[in-house]
């Protein structure tokens, strides 16, 4: 279970936890993270230039500055790669704002996970 | 009735004003008769004279009350409009009165003329009164709906933000424990740094909170405060700040250091600005440099803090005064420092603005309408 993974956070630590998390489970090969919608942008931008491997997985905040986490999965599906289809992207956040599930839900993201990140929740995604 | 009356009368026989007056006077109204009975007079009646009531006959030589009452209603002057006349038939007076006329009185029955009068002007009082409430009322129930979503937006983004480091803490705690154990304690420090940095940014969002919601619900208080004093005290206070120690300081003041307005929602404006040049000093520059530049007038003072920071970008600029609006990743809080600052400056009756450019810097420009003068 070699994923390539991207996590999208503007709380640095946030990052780290799920990072940590991924890596003592030891299903992550490729671990980039973003501080915003933007400059996760900007690295899927570097991973069409064969720079680094598109991700597997988007670990995707919602609520950021500059790009938020709706923003970026509007821009996500105007964007065109080769097995797209394939990126699992799961949101990520402590809003307990029931709109914020339904927006994503009518977005059409299946995967929300509340935070923090721990491995039983990880395992219990990637059985999916 | 107590009021002094304007009446305006539209009548082309004298004797018939004459009956009307005795009519009146029988009933001790107080009441002063202005009689046109033409149109133009008519017009330049309710122009000038202002009545409170409008009696009119129905048919003058070159004019009826049909048009007088479409007049009058067209300048919206809400006024009673009491039709008196000899015989019409019932149907016409049914018209009439469905075109908005308060009432009639037939020349042979004038003794019912001062009680409809009576009657006609304490209606329109009650209307206008229940419109006054009507429309108090909407104004209120739109302000309601209005706080409503605010409070509703604001619960839902405060417990975000206060969560979401509370989250991060857990989640470290989760981590620190399956490492303890496995007996590996290597990382450890590393996990309490972050716990202190989370909950620290936690406590700021509580602060922000705080200065909101002091700042919406305490009075201003006015007292004599020295600016000199004031800054240094709020810069020393940001001292511990990372990089705080890096950025030169100036303080200018111009026009005298002391001026009377409310100390506590000055320092509120002060720390959060100044934090703000601190927080987003551009690290590649060696000189980096915060100018505080006060111009104290009578009853006006103008702050001007500049700073050669990163600077905003263009399409953030118009954005960065809103609720919870965070420009940067760099931001420790729920993005209501700025906002808070508008509100404060508003509550002050002052104005702010900001100009600034991508590695330049920014100016933040300051007017409160308090001076070296204690009071006007």
């Amino acid at each position: 279970m070699n994923k390539n993974v991207l996590l999208v956070d503007d709380d640095k630590i946030c990052n780290f936890i799920t990072e940590t998390t991924l890596n003592k489970l030891g299903v992550a090969k490729e671990v980039h993270s973003a501080l915003n919608g933007q400059e996760a942008l900007d690295l899927l931008n570097s991973y069409f230039l064969g720079d680094v491997s598109i991700p597997d997985i988007i670990f995707l905040d919602l609520n950021m500055p500059i790009m938020d986490g709706f923003q970026f999965i509007d821009a996500f599906k105007k964007l065109d790669f080769p097995k797209k289809d394939n990126v699992l992207i799961v949101v990520l956040t402590s809003s307990i704002n029931p709109n914020d599930l339904e927006k994503a839900k009518s977005m059409g993201i299946d995967h929300y996970m509340t935070k923090p990140v721990s491995e039983e929740k990880v395992l219990a995604l990637l059985k999916d | 009735m107590k009021e002094h009356l304007k009446i305006l009368i539209l009548e082309d026989v004298e004797e018939d004003v004459e009956l009307v007056r005795r009519e009146l006077i029988k009933e001790k109204l107080s009441f002063t008769l202005y009689r046109v009975d033409e149109k133009t007079e008519y017009l330049n009646g309710l122009v000038e004279i202002k009545p409170n009531v409008i009696l009119s006959d129905h048919s003058l030589p070159q004019f009826n009350s049909v048009e007088a009452l479409e007049i009058s209603q067209r300048l919206g002057l809400n006024v009673p409009f009491i039709l008196v006349t000899g015989t019409v038939s019932e149907e016409f007076a049914v018209t009439c009165l469905k075109n908005g006329a308060d009432n009639y009185v037939l020349k042979g029955n004038l003794s019912r003329l001062p009680s409809a009068i009576t009657n006609a002007l304490q209606q329109k009082t009650a209307e206008k009164n229940r419109k006054l409430a009507e429309r108090t009322l909407h104004k209120q129930n739109k302000m309601l709906v209005k706080v409503n979503q605010e409070l509703d937006r604001f619960v839902y983004s405060t417990s975000h933000n206060l969560r979401s480091p509370l989250m991060s803490v857990l989640g470290l705690l989760n981590i620190s424990r399956k490492e303890v154990q496995n007996k590996d304690y290597s990382r450890l420090l590393e996990y309490f740094d972050m716990m202190g940095a989370s909950i620290e940014k936690l406590d700021n969002t509580l602060k922000e909170i705080v200065d909101y919601s002091k700042n919406a619900r305490v009075d201003v208080k006015i007292e004599k405060i020295d600016l000199q004093e004031v800054l240094e005290n709020c810069i020393d206070k940001l001292n511990y700040l990372e990089g705080a120690k890096e950025i030169k300081k100036e303080i200018i003041i111009d026009g005298g250091n002391i001026i009377f307005c409310d100390p506590d929602r000055l320092k509120v404006i002060f720390i959060n600005i100044i934090s703000n040049a601190i927080k987003y000093r551009d690290a590649n520059k060696e000189n980096k440099k915060l100018c505080v530049t006060v111009r104290s007038y009578p009853y006006k003072t103008s702050i001007s803090i500049k700073d050669n920071g990163i600077g905003i970008f263009p399409n953030y600029v118009d954005k960065v005064f809103d609720m919870f609006y965070r420009a940067s990743d760099k931001s420790n809080g729920a993005g209501l420092g700025l906002y808070v600052v508008k509100e404060t400056i508003s509550k002050l009756g002052g104005k702010i603005s900001i100009d600034s450019e991508v590695e330049t810097g920014t100016t933040v420009e300051i007017d409160i309408p308090f001076g070296s003068r204690s009071t006007k």
